[in-house]
Parts: C-alpha cells; structure tokens; sequence
C-alpha cells in the first residue's frame, strides 16, 4: 500500500502594453519612412500627425506601457492530489489505485487605459497641438472563479503465463468543473490606475453567466500478447456527461485492435531472409463527443443576457432571451475510427518504413433544423444529432540507415495526405439542379474554393474596346480578363466554378537526413507542402490601400501612363507595361489571380557538429564536448511571389481571417553554439 | 500474404486520387441557346448585354425532389439577341423571355434540355427605333431618331428617350458613361402615347448636344422605354463617333 | 494479515468518501426564468418586453440600410456608410445604390414571443387589476403590430402568424403557411393597433408605448397603406403574379377607407398631453436644434433611448469631421443641395444669372429658413468650441454667370487651372488659404471633406466634449414619434381625404414653428403628372413639408416608396454640392450649385418598391410563392 498526496501552486503573471500586438503591427507596417517619430523631431513631443501617420497612431506611444497603459494578467493555480495504491497480496498482479485531484484556477485580469498626448507641429506658429489619445483613461478588472475535481477509481490486473501475457484495467473517473466571474470598469480622471480612485459617473459592474458540468465514465481495458507474435487489444468507455437530458446522457463505446507480426511466423523466418520486420496492425474504434454541445439541456424558459437591453424611463434595462425549446433526444455524436497499417523492415532493417490508411465517420453531429423549418415558426430551435462526416488519408514513413567507408548515413522521407468531406448534411433543400450544385454541400467534400479563372491581360485600350465583352468605362491597359465560363456573354456569379482548394494542404512531406563520419555529424531537415493554396489581403495585394501610407515597393511594378497626367481614355496615350494593373485597379486581386499556389518545400534546419577528441579534455572532468553549427529556415523553394508561404493570408491555408497578415515575420536565424556534459 | 499488399497498394491508389480532385461532384456541361427575333424586323432584337433575361424553369429538380419548387434561373440575353449558356444541367425546362422591351409573351413549356438545345423566341418590341443620326460638330455631338410604337393600344406610358454614349463597343443602358452632363440631356416622358405623340404612331426626338472629348472613340445610340416592368429600353443600332 | 484487512478498510474508506462525494448529472442550469416568475408580475412583464422593444423595427442611427437593424450590436460604426438617407439621396454618404440587397426582414421570431404572450397571460389575468392587465395585452398587440408593419411596408402581404406552433409536433405541411393579401397585412395591423389604442393606459415612462403612441404607429401605419392602395395602380405591375394574387398592391377603392383610419389616429394623439416643441423660442433654429436633444421635449411620443455605456451609438462620431469635431474617422456624409433648396434657400444668382456676391461666407444663412439652419451646419457655425469652416477654392477672377462654371466640370474655361485654385488643407495663394478647415480638399475623399458644403445638425449632441465624439459614445434618443410627423400624417391624410383646409392648418403649425417665411400658402389645387399619376400641387407642397419637416429622420426612403415614385425621382439623381469660393479679385465670396465630384448618382430599380421576400424563407416554404415584381 502506498499513498501520495502532492500540492502544488502556481503564479504566474504576464504585462503587456495595452495596445494589441496586433494592431502595433499594423501600424509598423503601414509606417511610412518619412513619418517623423517625434514632430518636428523634438524628443519632447511624439509625433500625432494623421496626415503621415496611420489614423495618427504612433507606434511608440504605443508599445510603452509608461505611456499607453498596461494588461497584467496575474493567474493562479492550486492543486492537491491524493493518490493510493493498494497491491493485494496473495492474488499477483491485481491492485487497486485511486486518486482525487482539485484543481481552482483565478485569473485576474488587470486593464489599464492611459491617456496621452501626441503632438502635431505647426510650422507656421511653431507650437505643439497635442492631439488627445485613449482619452478618457479607464481602468478595468475581472476576476475568474474556475474549479475543477477529478477522481479516480481503478482495479488493475495484469499476469503473464509462459507465451501468454494478459494486461487489464477497469476504471471509474468522474470530472467536475464549474466556472464564475465578473469585471469591473470605471473611467479615471485622476492620475490614477486603481479602481477605487475610479469615477462613479459611467461605471461598469457585469458578471458573466456562472456554469458548472459534470462528467463521469466507467473506462476498461483487457490487452492480450502472445509470444509477440500475436496481439489483441479490447477496450470500452461508457461516457456519462451532463449536457445532455436525462435518459441520454450515457453512451457505450467500444474499440478493438489486434497486431500480427508475421515475420515472427515460422514461414516467413525461415523463407524470407529479406524481411526482418513485417507487421500489420488493423483497428477499430468508437469514440463519443460532447464538446459542442451546450453546456445544459435546453429547458423551457428564458434566459438573462447583458447583450439584450431598452431605456424604460432614464434607465437601461437589461432583458432575457428565449432558450431554445427542449429536445429529449439529444445525445453524444459518435466517432468511428478505422486504421489499418503495417510496419516492415528488410534487409537487416536497414531499409524500414510503415504505411497507415486511416478513416474517421462521425455521426450524429450537432446542428438545428433552422435549415428546414419555415422562419415563421419563430422558436429557437434545439441542437439534434443530424449531420454526418468523414475524414480520411494514409501516410508513408520510410527509413533507409547504412554505413559507408566510415561514413554513417540516414534518410528519412515521409509524406501523408488527408481529406474531409461531408456525408449527410441537413440543408435548405435547392430549387434547381445549378442552385444544388453551386449551393450545396452535403454529400461533398470540404474545403473548395470557389471563384473566377483569370484569363489575360488587356495591353491596350484598342484591345478593350473591341473586346467581346463588355468590360466597363473604365477599363485600362494592364485590367485583366476573367473567363466568362458558362459562355454567356456575362462575367458574374455564375461563372464562378471550383478552382482549388481551402484550408490544409492536400500533401504534407518532409526529408530526415543525416550522417556522421569521424568526430564530424550533420541533420538535414527538409518540409513541404503540396496543394495549398492562400489568398492575400489588405497591404500584400494593394499600394495605398489605407490611403498615404507605407506600402510595398513591388507594386511599382505597374501599368501606368508614361506621363502621369495623362487622360487615360484618350487613344493618344502612351503606357507603360508592368506586372500589376494600374493602381486601384484589381486584375491581380480577382480569380484565380487572387488564389495563389503557397506548395513549397523549406530546408527548415541544418545542423553541422563537431565532437572534440576526448583526449582534449578527459582530464577535466569533461565527459563529452561538442560544437555546432545550426541555421533555421535557410532555404525556400516556392511558386508563391514576394510573400513567404507559411504567411497567413487572408484565405486558404491556415488563415482564419483578412487581417492575419499583420503578424511577426517568419525569422530564419543561425546559432553557433557548444555542448558540454560532464 | 501477397493478395493483402495488392489490396493495400489498391486503397492507397485510390485514397491518393481521391485527395487530390477539388470537388467530388460533376459539374453542368449542357448547352442551351438561341436567338431572340424582333417579329418586325425578322432580324434579332436589339438591345445590351444582360439588359434583361429569359427565365429558364427546371422542372426534372422538381420532379425528382417532391416538396420542392422549382424556380428560375436567368439567362443572360447578348446584345445581338442571342443567348447561349452551356454550364447547365440536362433536363426539362420551361422558358420565358421576361422582363425585356416587348410584349409580354407566353412561358414556352417542356423544353427537354439533352447536350445542345436550341430554343428561339419571336417578340413584339413596344418601340421601334429608327432613322438614327449621330451628329459631330467639333465638340458636341447631337443624336437624333424615330420613336415607333406599332402597337398603341394598351401601350404603358412613353417614358424617356435618352442618348447612351459608351466607350466600348458595348453601348446600352449596362455599358454607358453614366455622369450628370450626359444623364441630364435625356428626354423625360412618362406620358401616355396619346398625350405625348398624338394620333401619329411615331415622333422625331433629339437629343444633346452632348459634349464629347477630342482623341476619344465613342460608340453612341438611342433607347427608349415604356412604364412597363423594369422599363427595359428598345434601341437604334449602335454607330461608332471618332472625335478628332 | 490483520494488517493488511486495516489497510483495506482504510482504502474503502478513504474513496467510500471520495464516492459519497459524487456528483448527479442532473444539474440546474443557472439564470434561467420560468414563465410564472414572468408573466405573474407587472416588473416581470416589462422584462418580457425588453427584448421585442430592442428588436423593433425601427430605422435609427444603427440601421444598415443593406443588412437591416442590428440592435445590440455595439458596432455600428459603419451604419452612417450605409444609411437609409445616403441611400435615398437625402445626404451624400459613401454607399448609395443599396437597394438590391434588401435586408431579408423576418421577425417571426419575435412575434412567436409575442404570440407566447398574448396565448398565455390570459392564465396570470388575476394577479392584476383590470386596467393594468388590459394596458399590458394592449401593449402586447402594439408591439406585434409594429414587428409586421415592419414587414408590411417591406413585401406587402405576409404571413399571418398569431398562434404559437410546435415544430416537433406539426407536420411540415402545417408549418408551411403561405402569405395574406397585403389588405389583409395591414387590417390585421389596424386591428392590433386598435385594441391597443382603446386598452392601454393613457401615460408611460419615455420609452414605453401608451394608447398615443400606438395611435401615432396607427397613424403612420395607415397613411402608408392608404397610399398603397391608391397608388400600386401606377407601377405597371398588373400582369405581375404577385399582383394579381393581391399579395402586392390593394384595389384603389380602399385607399380613403386607410386614409380616414389615419386621420383619425392624427385626432386621437392630438387628445393626449403633447404639443410642438418651442422651448427655446424666439431663436426658431436652434429651437429646432434643440427639440431632438431635449429628452423632456414635450413633442416626443415615443423615443429609443441609448446609454454610452451598454448601448451607445455611433452618430456624432459618424456626422462631424474629425479632428475638429469627432475622435473617430469622422464625417460620413453631407446634406445635400436639392434637400436645401427645398426649405427658404437664399438665391444663389442674381437676375442676370451671375453668382451673388457675398462679403461672409457664412452670409449665405441670412436669408435662410431658420428650420434649416437648425438642420444643418454651415460655414461660421459653432459646434464643442470650434467653428466650421468651409471653402472649395479660390477663382482668381469670377466674371460671367454661374452656368459658365458647368456645375464645377474641369472642362469648363473658367475653371482652368489659371483662374480656379484648388488645393489641400493649409494649402495657399497669394498667402490666402484656399480651402477651409474642413473641406473641400482637392486630394481627399468625402471623408471629412465637406463634400457637400454643409454638415448635419439634425441629433448632433453638441454636449458630448470632442474626445468623447467615437465609437459608441454617443447617448442621444431617436424619437420614434413625435407630433410633427403626426401633425404631417394627418395633414396629408387629410387632403387625400379632401380636407384641404383642415390639412393646411397642420402645416401652418409646422411651417409656424420651422420660422418659415410664408406659414399658410395658398391651396394650389392645379393637377400636373409629374410621376405619371394626377397630383394637386396642393398635396406635392405638403408632401415636400415631410421632406424639410422629416428631413434625415429616415422617413424620406419610406414616403418615396409607398408615394410608388422612388424610381422615379431617384432615377440618375445626382447629389448636388453648395460650393462657396473666394473671388480674388473682388475679395468677396460666391457659391456654386455643383455635381459632387464623384459624379454619383442613385437610382432605384422600380422593383424596389416591394423589396425580396427571402430566398431561404421560400426555399423552406414554397408557399410563399409567388415571388415579389422583379426578383
């Protein structure tokens, strides 16, 4: 019998400036090079000029707390865990453990709004007008109650006989977490960061909706090997969890996998000398979710929100919000996974490798009939177990090690694949065939980008003119044709057709390499993506595009007339070719222009080292001393133009929104550095 | 054994091609087209790329999907009154030319759309407008024609007569130079025939002088228009100006 | 083992704790009312309501003139690119032409938790007092009736909806109901509103509706279908489906029969405690400033009231150029010229058509109707301690008339680069500033950049200091009703009605309180057809008093459509610019009548007179069918 109890407590605290990273990158970018930090460069006064700098915002305002203001975030976390064991003697292998743990995390959050001056410098009357910022200073705080209990309960029994070897557990856990806060906000008018020292006068007190959640799961397992030849694994949950109404809050979910390793058969051992290692693995297993589901079964009623408000006489006063009207058969969707793989290995394993296809159905996904159920029922529908999809793909690993004169070598490619789609998908039903087609998803894969293709470039306003179809009266030279693809003699909508594909690469791969020789090693290690493809926003697809402030200097680029004061319509004017259509105009920006093919492959790092002769420093002590050479992100072969490829962008690729652009640069670094162990 | 790594290399074949293909579903391939002809004229009705539609109404989605309604997809009309659309799905279509400068005209039904259909439409244009002259005189350019209507009786209300001056060779209400000197020179109506015209069944109308730059090329006509759903205009043809 | 049997016990014990410990599945969710807590108290009730007065119809500084009503959504900074009065040409704003999108308007939900209501609160009738229990129904069917004239004004006949259906229960088929004739809409609408007048109690808190404010709903209401029905003949949609079903349009024999139910709505708000603002006569402009500040003004029925602190707007943050005025980007739009001309405009050009001289620019407000001037800013006008300051440019020598300057075309020879200067903010000639503070700059876009050469006064709260002017801040009321519309309702009812006389003593009041030259015109009874229809001139003047009376109060979109000439008058409109210049040479200032410089124009498709009803909706429910005119 052992028993544990450990406690633990953790601090930890972060500041930041107030401004969001985000938009101080931004604003960096959008700086331009003439814009003066400081107006008329005098350190006393920071520059505020809306006219140079973007919406007047100075960046070094900005990221000084001193100035602007802080966020401090101060969480702390406290837990005790209590552990049994309990071997029963007599009876081998079979014990009882158990624990309890309780866990209370409180953040405190800390939002400190400064108000400052920037300055703008008149020239003319040689004086500062200050410009007033974050005005009026605001301080607010919250603070979070989160609880969480875990208990276990367990009885384990393991044995082996000879061949046979017998691994088993049953488990019952429970988890139990609740969660409260509220926040706090005055304005300051006094130099001040502190609540107290706030204003009664638009002061702010709101909680958010308190909630707690209880799961609980009976959890066994019984794994049985034989001689390593042969192996079956049986394992079940069955999931309780408070989300869902009574009556259906338990489900059953079993899995089942099983290994044969057949170079261990006598057949293989004794015949097929190549093959050191042959292994295929098959499993199946059913797993439920909860997670989207709403933290408690809808109930008639009516729920409170600060999000729902009316002015009776002076007062605001807040209102509620129909739940939505209960659903008794709400219950856990369900995964299904199947895999099927198989290790091998020939020639005395020099040349090893697996290959893992892999499916995964989830049925009974979470989703109202909104889509079904004419608006003027009106009722605020429940979530119900209708919809239906798949994700699925293989990867390969291969692995090829040798030695030679000296030198040892290795190389490692994998690559892997995977799609999504959906199965059955509850939706408004279509009014045609095209409105099907072009509108509906169900029975689909994920992830297609609809839009436009680009066709060519208009070199001159002859070209547009007589063009067969109409194009608009303000057409230029270096404007781009989109394909009029259903041939109608309109470009719009209905031209629009699958052109590539959102979200993940269709192929990840990547290269392992390396070897070592003497006291000399070296790692080479390449990634890459294949079908991938990304949309760019804001600053990356246009000049100006926040009016007069920075942009980038590819975009000179561009069709434009040889004189600038030129009449673009007149026929008399002469142009200047260039790769980007003419500023505000968006030929680069629309169709397949817009989808931008981000495939690359990356030689992410590279690392040479060198091991000192022992002989060196045996005597000091040292057991073993190396020195290294490492560069990271040192080499990019990509189609995608001026942008790196692993760049967010507004769409496609691992973006969620517009604005992810304006994030840190991806860095390539080098190190020089020295291991020592003694 | 072996019969395993065959089945193996199958699935991943197929697991590879299918991740590769952007959309799993076919898409439209059938071609639907025809001329819409001005029944004066026997020549097809002039008019703008996509001033208005024909209706096409798919009823194979209805039949195949009880409790659903079929509803229309336009189809975009060219300027030279043909109309062609060749990203459509197979099936029975009933077709209505709506909304245009003619008539109303009946929905023609069971149109069976297999690879390549043809379907052509005769219309009764409201206006027919003739005697076009586009005069230059260095700067200012006056367009002049012969308003028509050969059916009075019941006509909606005269409108407008107004100039459309295009700098491609697209010209009509959907492709003009759309500012107020040139927007202001059009001829404002919404009268009955009668009160406009008189017993006559056409009148002279013209219009500007609209000023136009030197060095540019300009494609110019009339339309004219009825109070009639959208107003949709009948057109003179278009003539090119080449201004010095 | 003994030992062993302690240590067991012990081990049971300790998790027989831990197991006693256990927690059921079942859990209360937290904050959640019951109907009995609700509709059992007259404080309960009120919280019922919260939700459907935040969700009513109406159009105010947060309304997206292309994606509809967004209450609650604290971010409705760009409502003032989008409004209703830049999309009906009232101001020049920055999206015009929204009409296609239409706002896919389907409240169903909300007059679902009206229905629940009006089904259930007959169960709680004796936990209150007759009257009480009667103002609360009526309210109840007031608050319905404004979720589906909401709709009505937009698609004509819709579904009618009173019962509360169970969509687990019913089939699929009865869920489907299919839309009334637009006669019906707005009886149905005219019968709520009804009960309401004669159930609900006579006064409330601002913010709450009373019978007069259900009365002043009725009023509007009923002067918008009595239009309809007289004038949906003239859009030339006979042969249209939805027309001939009468799910658009009514036979125009019912249009007096609206008329007089609005007429008389007009009398019975005159019965309660209201009359037009003067507080701060004799001074009729900022009188008329004033009266949308005021929260104790004696005209206002009924108001939306904002806090800055939960729900605050967006408006003066969105109306006044920044920096001077506003912390935020500023100035959206500008009032322009046709609207101005329509109030006591002083002339631009003398008799011989030349630009009138004048020493002050801001000399251009004396001969102006003080209702405009309480309108709008102009040039000299003084708003958190600055003065607005307005010039184009400058012609170093200005002779000939004011149609040499071809509405400020560059082509034109007077303005060559030679004789007009035009330039940027700080920009000079001859050491004299071409451009004034705030507009107009020749390198920048509409955005504070007095465009129009004017700003809007109409709700601006000239309380709120400059670094308060920004997102969210602004606590102004929007006055849903106030008399003056009322008074305009009736008058025109009225006249419609033949009462020719009766209505031009409403606008008499109006024009009174506006400071207008000329109160109580003569009754021109003269027929022009100007929109293809039979108008007096009678009716167009009390139809232009909406427009100075109303102006910017998000009225003008709704009278043009339901007058059915949205079309029409917004047909190529161009919104015209008042351009002051410096004459060099005289050292007095001229203004110009100019096409604002983007050469924009709206215009209304004629389908915008009933807007689509939603393609989902009819997707989901084919009966809905047929289709509005044009979609």
């Amino acid at each position: 019998m052992s028993a544990k109890v450990t406690i633990g407590a953790i601090i930890d605290e972060t500041n930041r400036p107030n401004s969001t990273s985000w938009s101080t990158m931004k604003t960096a970018w959008l700086m331009r090079p003439d814009a003066p930090f400081y107006a008329n460069d005098n350190p006393e006064f920071l520059n505020g000029d809306a006219s140079v700098l973007y919406v007047g915002r100075n960046i070094l305002a900005e990221i000084d707390p001193e100035i602007s203001g802080t966020n401090r975030s101060n969480t702390r976390r406290l837990n005790g865990t209590l552990q049994l064991n309990y071997n029963i003697p007599n009876i081998k292998g079979l014990s009882l453990k158990g624990s309890y743990d309780y866990a209370m995390e409180l953040p405190d959050e800390t939002r400190f709004k400064k108000s400052y001056n920037l300055f703008v410098y008149n020239p003319g009357t040689e004086e500062y007008t200050p410009v007033v910022i974050n005005s009026p200073s605001s301080i607010e705080r919250s603070a979070s109650f989160n609880i969480d209990t875990d208990m276990q309960l367990g009885i384990h029994y393991n044995f082996n006989l000879g061949e046979h070897d017998v691994k088993s557990f049953l488990i019952f856990e429970e988890a139990y977490s609740s969660w409260d806060n509220f926040r706090a906000y005055r304005e300051l008018l006094i130099d001040s960061e502190y609540l107290f020292a706030g204003e009664a006068l638009n002061q702010e007190g709101t909680g958010g909706t308190p909630g707690d959640r209880v799961s609980q799961s009976l959890i066994g397992s019984l794994t049985y090997a034989y001689s390593g030849k042969y192996l079956v694994d049986f394992r079940f949950r069955y999931d309780g969890s408070s989300r869902f109404p009574q009556g259906k809050r338990w489900g059953f979910f079993p899995s089942v996998s099983a290994g044969w390793r057949i170079s261990e058969e006598s057949f293989m051992k004794d015949n097929v000398a190549v093959i050191s290692n042959l292994k295929l693995r098959a499993s199946y297993g059913e797993m439920g979710d909860d997670g989207s589901a709403a933290n408690y079964p809808p109930v008639l009623g009516y729920g409170l929100t600060n999000s729902i408000g009316w002015m009776f006489g002076d007062a605001m006063n807040g209102g509620l919000r129909p739940q939505a009207i209960p659903n008794p058969n709400l219950t856990w969707y369900e995964i299904k996974m199947y895999n099927l793989g198989l290790d091998f290995g020939v020639f005395e394993n020099k040349l090893s490798g697996s290959f893992e296809l892999f499916r995964r159905d989830r049925t009974g996904l979470l989703a109202t009939s909104s889509a079904v159920v004419p608006g003027t029922v009106g009722a605020s529908l429940p979530q119900e177990n209708l919809n239906a999809d798949r994700n699925f793909g293989w990867e390969l690993t291969l692995t090829y090690l040798n030695e030679f004169k000296g030198v040892n070598y290795y190389i490692n490619p994998l690559i892997s694949s995977t799609r999504s789609m959906r199965i059955e998908w509850l939706e408004t039903p279509a009014n045609n065939q095209f409105d099907h087609w072009r509108n509906r998803t169900s029975g689909r894969y994920n992830n297609i980008w609809w839009g436009n293709e680009s066709e060519y470039m208009f070199t001159s306003l002859e070209e547009i003119r007589n063009h067969n179809l109409p194009m608009g009266q303000g057409a230029t030279p270096g404007d781009w044709i989109l394909n009029d693809w259903n041939e109608d003699g309109v470009i719009n909508g209905n031209d629009e057709h699958p052109i590539a594909t959102t979200g993940l690469p269709l192929f990840n791969y990547g290269i392992n390499m390396g070897g070592s020789w003497k006291n000399f090693d070296l790692a080479v290690n390449f990634q890459g993506s294949y079908g991938v493809f990304v949309e760019y926003g804001e600053v990356l697809i246009s000049p100006l595009s926040f009016g007069g402030n920075n942009s980038l200097s590819y975009f000179m680029d561009r069709w434009r007339p040889a004189d600038p004061n030129a009449d673009y319509f007149s026929t008399a004017t002469e142009w200047i070719p260039g790769y980007y259509p003419v500023t505000g105009h968006d030929g680069r920006r629309t169709g397949t222009n817009l989808v931008q093919d981000a495939s690359y492959i990356r030689l992410k790092t590279l690392e040479l080292g060198y091991t000192l002769p022992k002989n060196l420093y045996s005597k000091s002590g040292i057991e073993d001393f190396r020195v290294y050479l490492s560069g990271y992100n040192l080499l990019t072969f990509t189609g995608l133009k001026d942008v790196d490829p692993e760049r967010p962008g507004a769409a496609g690729g691992a973006s969620t929104n517009t604005v992810d652009v304006y994030n840190y640069p991806v860095n390539k670094t080098f190190t020089i550095g020295a291991s020592i162990k003694f | 054994m072996k019969n395993i790594l065959y089945l193996i290399l199958a699935v991943t074949l197929l697991s590879f091609a299918a991740c590769q293909e952007i959309d799993n579903w076919d898409e439209p391939s059938a071609r639907l087209f025809g001329n819409v002809i001005d029944e004066y004229t026997n020549h097809n009705l002039l008019m703008d790329n996509n001033d208005w539609q024909i209706r096409i109404i798919d009823r194979t989605w209805e039949n195949n999907n009880p409790g659903t309604v079929a509803q229309f997809q336009p189809l975009a009309v060219m300027r030279d009154g043909v109309y062609n659309n060749s990203k459509l799905f197979s099936g029975i279509y009933d077709m209505l030319p709506y909304d245009g400068p003619f008539w109303p005209v009946d929905t023609v039904k069971g149109i069976i759309l297999d690879k390549e259909t043809q379907q052509n439409f005769t219309v009764k244009p409201y206006l027919q407008l003739t005697n076009f002259t586009a005069t230059l005189d260095g700067t200012n350019l006056t367009l002049s024609c012969n308003v028509k209507a050969p059916i009075v009786t019941d006509l909606p209300n005269l409108y407008e007569v107004k100039g459309f001056l295009s700098l491609t060779t697209f010209c009509g209400n959907s492709n003009y130079i759309n500012i107020g000197e040139y927007n202001n020179l059009r001829k404002s109506i919404n009268k009955t025939w009668a009160a406009e015209v008189g017993a006559a069944d056409s009148k002279d109308y013209t219009l500007g002088p609209f000023p136009v730059k030197s060095g540019y090329t300009y494609y110019v006509r009339i339309g004219a228009n009825v109070n009639a759903l959208s107003r949709r205009y009948n057109y003179t043809e278009i003539v090119k100006v080449v201004v010095p | 083992m003994r030992i062993m049997k302690i240590k067991l016990l012990l081990f049971t014990f300790i998790f027989g704790l831990a197991i006693s410990s256990c927690q059921e599945l079942e859990l209360q969710p937290k904050g959640i009312l019951g109907e009995p807590e609700l509709f059992g108290t007259a404080f309960g009730v009120q919280k019922y309501f919260v939700q459907l007065y935040m969700n009513l119809p109406i159009e105010d500084f947060i309304y997206y003139a292309d994606q509809g009503y967004k209450p609650g959504n604290n971010n409705s900074w760009q409502a003032y690119k989008r409004s209703l009065a830049g999309m009906s040409g009232e101001i020049y704003g920055w999206n015009v032409n929204m009409f296609e999108a239409g706002v896919g308007y389907w409240p169903y939900d909300y007059i679902r938790i009206v229905n629940v209501f009006i089904n259930n609160f007959p169960n709680y009738k004796d936990k209150y007092d007759v009257a009480t229990y009667n103002s609360l129904m009526g309210e109840a069917r007031f608050l319905r009736a404004f979720f589906y004239q909401g709709m009505a004004k937009r698609y004509g006949g819709v579904p009618i909806i009173t019962e509360v259906q169970d969509p687990v229960t019913t089939s699929a088929e009865e869920l489907q109901v299919s839309r009334a004739s637009e006669s019906d809409t707005w009886k149905f609408i005219y019968d709520d509103l009804k009960f309401a007048m004669e159930n609900m109690s006579e006064t409330s808190v601002s913010g709450r509706a009373n019978k007069f404010v259900a009365a002043a709903l009725m009023s509007r209401s009923m002067l918008y279908a009595g239009r309809i029905a007289k004038y949906t003949q003239y859009l030339g949609f006979d042969a249209d489906e939805a027309m001939q079903g009468g799910f658009i349009g009514m036979d125009p024999s019912k249009a007096n029969e609206f008329f007089q139910y609005a007429y008389d709505a007009g009398l019975f708000v005159e019965t309660g405690p209201y009359a037009l603002y003067t507080n701060n006569y004799p001074d009729k402009a900022s009188n008329f400033a004033n009266l949308f500040l005021d929260k104790s003004s004696s005209e206002n029925l009924f108001v939306k009231g904002y806090d800055a602190i939960t729900f605050g707007h967006c408006y003066d943050a969105l109306m006044s150029p920044n920096p001077d005025f506003s912390s935020f980007i500023g100035a959206e739009g500008g009032p322009v010229l046709q609207h101005m001309q329509l109030y006591d405009f002083p002339s631009l050009i003398d008799e011989q058509g030349k630009p009138v001289r004048f020493d002050k620019r801001s000399d251009i407000k004396n001969d102006m109707e003080p209702r405009l001037q309480g309108t709008c800013y102009f040039d000299g006008d003084e708003l958190r301690g600055k003065k607005f300051d307005i010039q184009r440019g400058i012609y170093v020598s200005y002779t000939g008339t004011a149609e040499d300057a071809q509405s400020g075309s560059n082509a034109a020879p007077i303005n060559s680069a030679a004789n007009r200067k035009l330039g940027n903010k700080g920009q000079k000639y001859n050491n004299v500033l071409i451009t004034g503070n705030h507009g107009m700059f020749a390198n920048k876009g509409g955005e504070n950049n007095a465009f129009m050469g004017a700003f809007i006064r109409k709700y601006i709260d000239v309380n709120l200091p400059t670094n308060l002017v920004k997102v969210n801040k602004s606590s102004t009321s929007w006055i849903v009703f106030r008399l003056g519309e009322i008074y305009l309702n009736t008058a025109e009812a009225g006249y419609e009605l033949g009462k020719r006389t009766e209505a031009f003593n409403y606008v008499e009041a109006i024009r009174e309180r506006a400071g207008c030259k000329v109160t109580l015109p003569a009754i021109d009874q003269t027929v022009s057809n100007t929109y293809g229809y039979p108008i007096e001139a009678g009716l167009q003047f009390i139809r232009d008093e909406r427009g100075r009376e109303l102006y910017c109060e998000n009225h003008y979109w709704w009278d043009l459509k339901t007058w059915r000439i949205a079309d029409q008058v917004l047909n190529n409109r161009y919104h015209r610019a008042l351009t002051c210049y410096y004459v060099f040479d005289e050292g007095k200032y001229i203004y110009l009548d100019e096409v604002n410089r983007n050469n924009r124009t709206v215009t209304a498709p004629k389908r915008a007179a009933y807007e689509r009803i939603p393609q989902g909706e009819i997707n989901k429910n084919p009966k809905l069918l047929p289709q509005n005119p044009l979609y």
